[in-house]
């Protein structure tokens, strides 16, 4: 274990110092990203000047819980993104081969080996909105509930982590599937909304199959103290199935890993 | 242009079909994530709570816009900005262009055509079997006339022509930066929200659609729409359509210069 997170602290530094070589690139992204996060919050606004309420949810809440979702995506992106868009093109140029030769966990590798800084500008920036956002609501989270709302965000981490990667593992049979990062980015972008505003299947789908609850919506509900215990099972439960379910996924591709002869 | 000249763009079309064919899984991937930001913003509004109309629309029109824009972001989007700007960056422009005698423009443009042809089918057939589903459960209502459509299918081709010219423009913009994939993020923020894409631009405040309806980005995408869906007056269209031109124009001309200034800039590696 202590070997893995003195290996990890090596590659984020590696990217870090990467990233530092391109400085302008990152300032200009930067920018780019906060001028996306006025867009996102500029179209919760005109919603709002059309409908007094989303599934229940106020202007003011649904704000928090856009924001909330874009830090959650933001992140993805920061630690689990990066790596997974690259999978596709290991396996097509078959450099998927010097993974495996490396004495390392080749799940690892794949997940972790990169890190991507171009969000760290807004990620701060919404951590600013979030706290304002709060203040203007009137809500003052408790230790408790923090803890509960930093349990929620990490637990949708974990599973949208396991969801995407079982997703791209199936690059080993499609190869030339390199866009999935479309879907990832629609289905994270969808976490911004109330879970609420699925009705019918479309609720069961969105609750088991891809929790999108887990994105925003959950940890969002603990500061308004409309927490279901229902959820935290929802979320003890997926962590657990997506876990186990990527790893066993993962173990059976490879061994159907066909090399493109590097 | 030369039968010759035409059999040569032909070639082009062709091996981008047959391309498109191949690697159809992509399209399939293309098609669901947008199926799943139809599906979220339908129940969005299905779910939103409101006194007044929105933006105009009524609720099933506006799923009926959401769901006819989905079938439209595949037929206008011809998007020469990736290849372009990769075979700048890579130095493959050279063989693949500077030293043939064709046109880079009209190069792109049957390439993308041969995209098209096959991803329209595709968007189509999935956009009637989604408007027959709404259709069973009542959730979509417009007032189809032909008048209507003739126009939106002109406001059609004029966005195909907009998109093409400004998205090539962005993409040799790599003559002089090599790497331009910021651009092409301000471009999809302009169009997804000046555009018309998240909102119909009836929902933006009266200034803002003043300035919405000269930049280019609302005949990208939302004009057809509002054409579509009886939101234009003649008069409106007509100047709609004369602003689609000008904007098209800008953008060959653009090309143009571009073209010929980027080309004695250019410096390539590896060719």
């Amino acid at each position: 274990m202590f070997r893995y997170l003195k290996l990890y602290f090596h590659f984020f530094r590696n990217c870090l110092i990467r990233e530092l070589e391109f400085r302008f690139n990152v300032f200009i992204l930067s920018i780019v990203h906060i001028f996306w996060l006025g867009v996102m919050l500029g179209s919760v606004t005109l919603i709002f000047g059309q409908v007094d309420s989303i599934a229940g949810w106020t202007k003011q809440e649904v704000l928090i819980l856009a924001v909330v979702g874009m830090l959650f995506h933001d992140i993805m992106e920061m630690f689990f993104m990066g790596n997974l868009e690259r999978f596709s093109y290991y396996i097509r140029h078959g450099e998927f081969d010097f993974i495996l030769l490396k004495p390392v966990n080749p799940r690892f590798m794949t997940s972790f080996r990169y890190t991507e800084f171009q969000n760290i500008f807004r990620i701060i920036i919404m951590v600013f909105v979030l706290a304002s956002l709060l203040r203007g609501a009137g809500l003052q989270p408790s230790i408790y509930e923090w803890a509960g709302f930093f349990a929620f965000f990490l637990a949708g981490l974990v599973v949208f982590y396991n969801i995407f990667f079982m997703v791209i593992t199936t690059n080993f049979w499609l190869i030339n599937l390199f866009n999935f990062n479309d879907i990832f980015d629609r289905l994270l972008s969808a976490g911004r909304y109330p879970v609420g505003i699925f009705k019918g299947r479309l609720e069961s789908f969105f609750a088991y199959v891809i929790p999108l609850g887990l994105i925003a919506t959950f940890a969002v509900e603990i500061f308004l103290g409309r927490a279901a215990l229902v959820s935290f099972g929802i979320a003890a439960f997926m962590v657990v199935v997506t876990s186990l379910a990527s790893e066993l996924f993962w173990r059976f591709a490879l061994k159907h890993y066909q090399s493109a002869s590097s | 242009m030369s039968n010759k000249l035409m059999r040569k763009y032909l070639a082009f079309f062709k091996n981008q079909f047959s391309a498109t064919i191949y690697y159809r899984g992509s399209i399939l991937v293309w098609i669901f994530s947008n199926l799943v930001f139809l599906t979220v913003i339908v129940s969005v509004w299905l779910s939103a709570s409101s006194t007044q109309s929105l933006g105009g629309y009524s609720v099933s029109e506006l799923i009926g816009y959401y769901l006819v824009g989905f079938f439209l972001h595949w037929v206008v989007n011809w998007l020469p900005f990736y290849s372009t700007a990769d075979e700048i960056k890579s130095g493959e422009i050279v063989a693949s262009t500077l030293t043939k005698p064709f046109s880079f423009y009209w190069r792109k443009f049957s390439e993308e055509a041969g995209w098209h042809a096959f991803a329209i089918i595709l968007g189509l057939t999935m956009t009637l079997i989604l408007a027959v589903v709404f259709q069973h459960q009542q959730l979509i209502a417009f007032e189809f006339s032909w008048n209507m459509l003739f126009w939106a299918l002109i406001a059609v081709v004029l966005a195909i022509f907009s998109v093409f010219g400004f998205s090539l423009c962005l993409g040799l913009l790599a003559f002089w930066f090599t790497e331009v994939w910021t651009v092409d993020t301000l471009f999809w923020a302009g169009r997804n929200f000046l555009g018309g894409w998240y909102l119909p631009i009836s929902f933006f405040p009266g200034v803002f659609q003043t300035i919405i309806k000269i930049l280019p980005f609302r005949y990208l995408f939302s004009f057809p729409l509002e054409i579509f869906f009886n939101k234009l007056s003649l008069k409106e269209i007509i100047l709609g359509i004369i602003i689609s031109l000008f904007w098209i124009l800008f953008f060959i001309l653009l090309y143009r210069v571009m073209w010929e200034r980027g080309r004695k800039a250019y410096t390539s590696f590896g060719q």
